[in-house]
């Protein structure tokens, strides 16, 4: 569903005015990995290892250096922070419907789909005439999603989608986006800095480091069997139980 | 005998106690906010306020330095600190006590820290506060340093903040001298945390209060804060008051845990109790609903 090869995106810094030298910023160094349809694909790394790039770059915000990408269907993306990916001057009908006006749907069908897409993630649909801010955190990452599957994607990108949340609140979300994906088949790209999250989401892991992809296996081998040093680093800094 | 014996032990258990909360109540209009809480922080321990985001954590730990927001009012209840109620004090005395006898490292260490002041500036704020603040002179660099009037006014930019004080409360929290003349978006998150908790320890605190300190950070970073933390506490023997909403925290750095819900304390115990053997359904629910590695359940436990 999602094959990407040789994947490099390079910033440049330039040193001086007069252009002296450039710093380079390596945010993806070639990486490759392949997604099967209906897995989901965790992506893992700290901050400024280059995961959210990967997302950027699978939506084309940003285009590549080199490489290729090869997507089989729609995609759509959930962002971290429910509290600026929300347009705050907009209620929820539009913030959920506005992807489906833009491709003209009939008034109806957009209705009807919405109130659809609201069940699904277990929302009143009193909700509709109400503005981001008299929403909870757990329940604008329940409208963000929503937002995101309203048009029946193949793909959902989440990049770090309960970071910000409680834990009570981020078991809540992680439950629905496995419902979610029974339910309609969608495939996911789930990116957090958490493993113990993205171990209980993903089919198979992707560590990241400095642009990097080190290391790729499936969800058990990775804490059974972690190969490379940075893996055992992540998962020697997990607080246990 | 036995009574002098038992006013002993009293006194002791009077003297071991550095915060007590007793029935503490907060609303808001007809809300209520904290519901008849009571617990006590003693010295030199670490006592973890666990529970979601509502529970009323912070408002507690904001009442313990009578820092409430004007629209929540305290219907009822004392703290005390070193034997006096919070409450009792004047404007003047419980200013003398924040910053100085118990501070706060608030959560977002984005916001807390002002945008348009340099890091050295932002420290000596709180020890000027309280007079602690001891500038060294320091060397004026650059050739203009010969022209008096430049040398003063490079005095003031850079001369004072690089005091010998500053650079040694950034090396107790790890970090190096040149962060002290940086601005906060020049530091990483972690980075950022470490000024704030250099910032609360800056004029010898007996007690800390730790807002969510980890909770905008990444696994590994949160790991380096949380050891970084543990040490300063065990070096100066420090009570703290660690609010969080990850029971996988409170393993790492807690001694007794309090459990909080919509207002109210649910339960209290030792760590290992608290953990191993929770008396509260919604305790059980709070330990069920963190993934672990190699989990197997196909869904988590959530209200």
């Amino acid at each position: 569903m999602i094959n990407v090869s040789g994947l490099k995106k390079y910033y440049y810094k330039s040193r001086t005015f007069l252009g002296g030298g450039t710093d380079v910023v390596k945010a993806v160094d070639g990486v490759s990995f392949s997604v099967a349809k209906g897995e989901t694909f965790g992506l893992v790394g700290e901050s400024g290892s280059g995961k959210s790039t990967i997302a950027k770059l699978l939506t084309g915000i940003v285009k590549p250096d080199s490489g290729d990408i090869n997507i089989g269907g729609d995609l759509d993306i959930v962002f971290q922070d429910p509290y600026s990916s929300l347009n705050p001057c907009m209620n929820v009908k539009n913030i959920i419907g506005e992807s489906l006006y833009i491709r003209k749907v009939k008034k109806d069908e957009i209705e009807k789909r919405i109130k659809d897409i609201l069940s699904l993630v277990r929302l009143e649909h009193s909700v509709l005439k109400k503005y981001p801010h008299q929403f909870s955190g757990g329940e604008r990452q329940r409208i963000a999603i929503a937002r995101a599957i309203v048009r029946f994607p193949a793909i959902v990108i989440l990049d770090e989608p309960v970071s910000s949340l409680d834990v009570s609140i981020q078991a809540g979300i992680l439950n629905l986006l496995k419902d979610l994906q029974d339910k309609m088949g969608l495939t996911y790209l789930f990116i957090s800095h958490d493993l113990r999250v993205v171990e209980f989401m993903s089919d198979h892991i992707g560590v990241m480091k400095d642009g990097r992809l080190v290391e790729i296996a499936g969800s058990a081998e990775i804490y059974e069997d972690p190969k490379h040093e940075y893996t055992k680093h992540l998962l020697s800094s997990i607080p246990r139980l | 005998m036995i009574r002098g014996w038992w006013e002993g032990v009293t006194r002791r258990m009077a003297e071991e106690i550095d915060v007590e909360i007793k029935h503490l109540t907060v609303q808001t209009g007809t809300k209520t906010v904290i519901n008849d809480v009571s617990f006590s922080l003693y010295k030199g321990e670490v006592l973890a306020l666990v529970g979601e985001s509502g529970s009323g954590k912070t408002m507690t730990a904001l009442s313990v330095l009578d820092l409430l927001p004007p629209e929540l009012e305290r219907v009822r209840g004392e703290i005390f600190f070193n034997g006096r109620n919070i409450f009792d004090m004047g404007r003047e005395e419980i200013r003398k006590i924040r910053g100085k006898e118990i501070s706060m490292v608030f959560q977002e260490p984005f916001t807390a820290l002002n945008p348009v002041m340099n890091i050295g500036t932002q420290l000596s704020e709180t020890l000027i506060a309280h007079g602690c603040f001891k500038p060294t002179p320091s060397k004026v660099h650059g050739p203009w340093s010969i022209v008096p009037a430049f040398a003063k006014a490079s005095e003031g930019r850079h001369g004072p903040i690089m005091s010998d004080q500053l650079k040694h409360l950034l090396s107790t929290v790890k970090l190096l001298d040149n962060v002290l003349t940086a601005y906060p978006h020049e530091l990483s998150g972690g980075m950022r945390q470490r000024v704030m908790i250099a910032m609360a320890l800056s004029c010898g605190p007996s007690v800390l209060i730790l807002d969510e300190p980890t909770t905008a950070l990444d696994v590994s970073i949160q790991k380096e804060i949380l050891d970084l933390i543990k040490n300063i506490q065990k070096e100066r023997a420090l009570s703290v008051l660690f609010i969080t909403h990850d029971l996988s925290i409170v393993n790492l750095i807690a001694d007794r845990v309090c459990v909080m819900r919509q207002g109210k304390l649910i339960e209290i115990g030792m760590k290992e109790k608290v953990l191993n053997a929770p008396e509260h359904e919604y305790t059980k629910m709070l330990l069920g609903c963190i993934p672990r590695l190699g989990d197997t359940r196909e869904r988590l436990p959530c209200f």
